[in-house]
């Protein structure tokens, strides 16, 4: 078990990298939600490659050149946590080492706690969970609710369940919060926001509302998009994504067995309403963030402009086999060293 | 050497190239564009169809990181192998070979940045 003195020396140095990596900025001024392990391995020159591993999450390999190799096969946020524990053992200048797990327990060795403690002091700073937070308006109650939860773990780049210990580890979350958010699986959530099930179980459903406006969000490929927005179908106007402002986005309506149909807060004053509509996409191999822009309007009437508009954007995260996407831009632009 | 002989050489080049490529992850386009050359050569030079320059060979071997050697002849230049990263299955209960083999190629990888 690390003292109190040691994780406040590897959080210290956890905020110094975010910051000096660019990471802080990149959630400060860009509009992204969170910091990216990998981007902060390429600008430390440390090269990281994915590849189908079977019992290992990943490794840090100290030759001259300092690389990470992290488990494809994973789920997106297992592979973030696991390149940023890596990442850990590099800054904390611990030698090559392999890891088949992450949250060490206690009698660990003390190498893989300091490496946990810095992934979740980079990952999930205070005041990355604390901006999220005041964004969509969540009190430390709120997340307490497994579906707010899961919202956050995407926004934040990792798993369920990291999202609950990280909690606890700032110490928002009691450990028994954290046991009772652990028995319900991502997958009831996922389950419970689509219509239907999902074609890859590994892949995320995020719900989209006001509150994720003018963001950069980053979905992997094949994770569904869902935008809950207030209808006015009842004086005539229809969501729709503009064209000549849209990036090959489209959405339709998520139809609901009739038994969702009364979730709590669906129906609001006035014969407003809200429903979600799912965005699909068919330009995922462009890079760089893709623009959403939706609209409300009378279609049958342009003259007429839209009642309400909503937009935000959306970069999407490849995760292939291979060096890491941070590490292939480097290579192509010609900086030298993948 | 016979011709037969001469084109079977040639596809296991293009095949090695293939593997290195795909090992980074990179398209044909994108290590045409490394290149400098248009995308058709690079899909006829990995299926043997078309022969490989010396200088192509050069810069493919210093962006795969594998020496022109390995790419020519597919006999590997001595590296430490696996058996140095035999200390991981120690330690993790459960290794598979492949595993360890797929770390000891990664280290081989950052081992040959050196020379680049």
């Amino acid at each position: 078990m690390l003292s109190a003195s040691q994780i406040k020396a590897i959080t210290t140095r956890a905020a110094e990298v975010v910051r000096a990596s660019g990471a802080k900025r990149r959630v400060d001024e860009d509009g992204y939600t969170r910091v990216d392990p990998f981007r902060i391995a390429q600008s430390a020159g440390v090269v990281v490659m994915l590849r189908p591993l079977e019992k290992l999450w990943g490794a840090f390999i100290n030759e001259d050149h300092p690389g990470i190799l992290v488990n494809s096969e994973r789920p997106a946020g297992v592979i973030q946590m696991t390149c940023a524990h890596e990442l850990g053992h590099f800054y904390l200048g611990h030698g090559t080492t392999a890891d088949d797990q992450l949250d060490y327990g206690n009698s660990a060795a003390r190498k893989e706690l300091e490496a946990d403690w810095f992934a979740y002091s980079i990952m999930t700073p205070r005041w990355a969970v604390a901006k999220i937070m005041k964004r969509k308006g969540w009190s430390v109650a709120d997340l307490t609710h497994p579906f707010n939860l899961y919202q956050l773990s995407l926004r934040l780049g990792i798993s369920y369940s990291a999202t609950a210990w990280s909690l606890q580890r700032l110490k928002l979350f009691d450990r028994s919060v954290v046991d009772e958010l652990l028995r319900v699986q991502p997958k009831a959530i996922k389950k419970a926001l689509l219509a239907e099930p999902l074609e890859n179980s590994q892949r995320d459903v995020w719900l989209l509302d006001e509150a994720d406006r003018d963001l950069i969000l980053e979905p992997r490929v094949e994770d569904q998009m869902l935008v809950r927005l207030k209808n006015h179908t009842g004086a005539g106007y229809v969501w729709s994504t503009s064209e000549a402002s849209s990036e090959g986005f489209t959405i339709e309506p998520v139809m609901m067995p009739p038994q969702n149909a009364t979730d709590e807060g669906a129906l609001i004053a006035g014969g407003e309403y809200y429903q979600d509509y799912l965005v699909c996409t068919d330009s995922l191999q462009s890079p760089g963030p893709l623009q959403l822009q939706l609209s409300e309007c009378k279609p049958w009437d342009h003259s007429e402009p839209p009642i309400d508009s909503f937009g935000t954007r959306a970069c999407y995260e490849e995760l292939a086999i291979g060096l890491s996407s941070a590490a292939k831009e480097a290579l192509l632009k010609g900086s030298g060293q993948p | 050497m016979s011709e037969t002989e001469n084109n079977e050489e040639r596809i296991q080049i293009a095949e090695r190239l293939r593997s290195a490529r795909e090992y980074l992850g990179l398209s044909q386009a994108e290590i045409a564009q490394l290149v400098g050359l248009p995308r058709t050569a690079i899909t006829g030079i990995e299926s043997g169809a078309r022969k490989v320059e010396v200088t192509e060979l050069k810069r493919l071997s210093s962006i795969y990181r594998r020496s022109v050697e390995y790419l020519l002849t597919g006999s590997e230049p001595a590296y430490s192998g696996p058996e140095q990263f035999a200390f991981l299955a120690r330690a993790i209960k459960g290794l598979t070979q492949k595993d360890v083999d797929e770390v000891a190629r990664f280290a081989d990888f950052l081992r040959a940045s050196k020379a680049s």
